[in-house]
């Protein structure tokens, strides 16, 4: 009997972790691993700072405040209070107050004319695309003279937004390769990109752009369920409180069923 | 003496409602065989699921507000502003998987040990019907958080509605309340998801539960409990429900709700099973997703609908697939209920029932191709198969002898 439990108690478990996760979006390139870590303050604060200075103009966070990111990314006293002035001066670039959500002020009809599509809000891309999507979608773009806007993105082909980082970064350029494949039977060349080439270096090397827009996805992971943080945190003691209750249901339990011998 | 007070207001109560004699039949004198194992943990479970359902519910429609520009921002408002409005929503919506997990496991046991054979027909009865309640409910749930794939989701479901012949379009357009989904289509969900549907299935195990008590629990081996009493009436294989039974299933319900929280507090969206991915962006009636699938608990009948060329015929057959459950205890011929003491021909059939079950339940969650509708067609046939041969494989085996007593 005892065994018996071990192996349901040890098949729970395992079929909890072997869940293979669905993929968050379907891509055709091999996606870029994003280290997400909620508790690096440092790199959220970054991360906000990059946000403001290089989407906020598009894009809104319209289910964040400005205090609940302030909050999230660590602006706060000993106390628990606010650097009020600090957010203000740093992350506030509009007329909002701290309470209010993180607007933008381009008109919807406006922005859709001259991009195509309006800008989406980022308070939830994280959770829509996944982390590593958003990664190597920022870091994939390329130089495209046949798009609007002279670049388009590996990720996501035919992208509607342009190049914004493109400073830091510097211009990339594909470079292709040929590769037959069959459709329909019929065997055809087609020229696919291989990879991109540094043809213009930005502000950034490499390796501090990637770190860079790093920090904007831990961020943007931050933005899109503030509440993750203390929920784990609450959560273990839950699980702590819990484990002790089911102990003592279990000894519960066999005192009452002591009395029942198996005949 | 506050004993003695009590005493009396329990007098003054029974005069009035059969309150102790309740107590009595349902509980203390209630038998219940003694040799359940962890599979008869399951029922217990549903209901603690749907008193979550109940109470985290009623919590989010204080703050929900029905409507198409209001909807997918009150869920967000709910998980950023409302204190522990995060915790209510993910109880919610893990609750709801839960659910359709438990009821699963517990209908499973009863295709292993043949609960639902005579006398227990109307009881096997009883719980399909709220199987389907079930599947009604989340079906309308899951419209209201007015993500990407609610909208998609419904859109799919209620134009299926569209290919009853002749009256199909106006049923359609009946259910929607448009010609496309909208914030009528959720509000009319959101009246039937709180109301309607919490009301028919509280009714429902209630009548599941009376019907339960009339027969009592099969158990592991099949046999009756109630043809062996001893001189006091008592089965000689039975304990009291109350204590042995509460405490066992409050020991139950703890580890439960710690594989439950575990997943609200660590796991909410399951890796995009729960809750998935694409319902983080709102609706968007302009822009049809590339791949609509419904949650993973509908799945393998969704995989029975693609699985058929004729759009028509593939509704029937997913319909049927359902419907299939109620004819079950006529379908069995077997002399005895439990997997136990039946032969190879019924065991071969469960595991295969099994597999074809989770393998159309994959094959519903993921994009088609040629051959994964060969792959959904096969299984579906050996998910039918499952029921319409039963009356010859179980009849045709030999089967063990059935022990005097509980073992």
């Amino acid at each position: 009997m005892k065994c018996k439990w071990m192996f349901y108690v040890v098949l729970c478990i395992v079929s909890f972790f072997a869940v293979p996760a669905l993929a968050a979006q379907e891509s055709t390139v091999p996606l870029e691993h994003a280290n997400i870590n909620l508790h690096d303050k440092a790199s959220l604060q970054r991360g906000a700072r990059m946000f403001m200075n290089y989407c906020a103009g598009c894009h809104s966070l319209k289910y964040l405040r400005y205090t609940q990111m302030a909050e999230g990314i660590g602006l706060v006293d000993e106390k628990g209070q606010i650097y009020q002035d600090l957010l203000r001066d740093n992350l506030i670039f509009t007329d909002a107050k701290p309470f209010e959500p993180i607007k933008i002020a381009m008109q919807p009809k406006q922005a859709a004319q001259w991009f195509g599509v309006q800008p989406p809000d980022l308070t939830l891309s994280a959770r829509v695309h996944g982390a590593d999507w958003l990664y190597t979608y920022l870091i994939s773009f390329y130089q495209d003279p046949k798009r609007p806007f002279g670049s388009n993105n590996l990720v996501y082909p035919e992208t509607a937004m342009p190049n914004v980082l493109v400073n830091l970064q510097g211009i990339l350029s594909p470079v292709y390769t040929t590769k037959t494949v069959t459709i329909e039977g019929e065997k055809k060349q087609v020229e696919e990109v291989d990879h991109l080439a540094l043809v213009k270096s930005g502000a950034l090397s490499e390796h501090q752009f990637h770190s860079q827009v790093n920090d904007l996805v831990n961020f943007l992971v931050f933005a899109s369920e503030p509440v993750k943080l203390k929920r784990e945190s609450i959560g273990i003691f839950v699980m702590i409180f819990m484990i002790i209750l089911t102990t003592i249901a279990y000894l519960l339990k066999r005192e009452y069923w002591k009395d029942i011998k198996k005949e | 003496m506050p004993n003695s007070v009590g005493k009396q207001f329990l007098h003054w109560i029974d005069a009035r409602f059969p309150l102790s004699k309740v107590w009595k039949e349902h509980f203390v004198e209630y038998y219940a065989p003694k040799n359940f194992n962890i599979w008869y943990f399951f029922g217990a479970f549903s209901i603690v699921v749907f008193a979550n359902q109940i109470i985290t519910g009623i919590w989010l429609a204080m703050y929900y507000t029905p409507s198409a520009t209001g909807a997918f921002v009150s869920v967000e408002y709910i998980m950023r502003d409302v204190k522990y409005g995060w915790l209510l929503r993910y109880l919610h919506s893990t609750g709801a998987s839960m659910f359709f997990i438990v009821v699963y496991l517990h209908m499973f046991r009863a295709l292993m040990y043949g609960s639902y054979k005579k006398p227990r027909e109307l009881l096997w009865l009883l719980g399909v019907a709220i199987y389907m309640a079930l599947i009604a409910e989340a079906f309308l749930g899951y419209l209201l958080p007015w993500g990407q794939m609610s909208y998609w989701g419904a859109q799919v479901i209620i134009s299926l509605f569209g290919s009853i012949p002749v009256v199909g379009h106006n049923i359609a357009l009946w259910i929607r309340g448009d010609y496309n989904i909208s914030g009528a289509t959720l509000n009319r969900f959101y009246a039937l998801h709180i109301v309607a549907l919490p009301m028919l299935i509280s009714l429902l195990v209630y009548l599941h539960i009376v019907a339960l008590h009339k027969v009592g629990s099969n158990n592991p081996d099949g046999i009756e409990i109630k043809e062996n009493k001893d001189e006091k009436g008592k089965p000689v294989d039975g304990v009291p429900f109350h204590p042995y039974y509460t405490v066992k299933d409050f020991f139950g319900i703890m580890v439960f709700l710690i594989i439950f929280l575990g997943i609200v507090f660590f796991l909410p969206t399951f890796g995009g099973y729960f809750l998935e991915h694409a319902n983080f962006s709102e609706a968007n009636p302009l822009k049809t997703p590339a791949y609509i699938a419904p949650l993973w608990y509908m799945t393998p009948f969704y995989a029975m609908l693609r699985a058929v060329p004729d759009k028509l015929l593939g509704v029937a057959i997913m319909q049927a697939g359902m419907v299939i459950l109620f004819l079950l205890p006529w379908l069995d011929r077997s002399p005895v209920k439990s997997m136990r003491y039946r032969g190879i021909y019924s065991r071969i059939a469960l595991t295969l029932f099994v597999i074809s079950f989770f393998a159309l339940m994959y094959l519903g969650l993921v994009p088609v191709t040629p051959i994964k509708t060969a792959l959904a067609q096969l299984f579906t046939v050996i998910y039918f198969a499952f029921f319409l041969l039963m009356p010859f494989y179980t009849k045709y085996e030999t089967t063990k002898p059935l022990p005097e007593r509980l073992t």
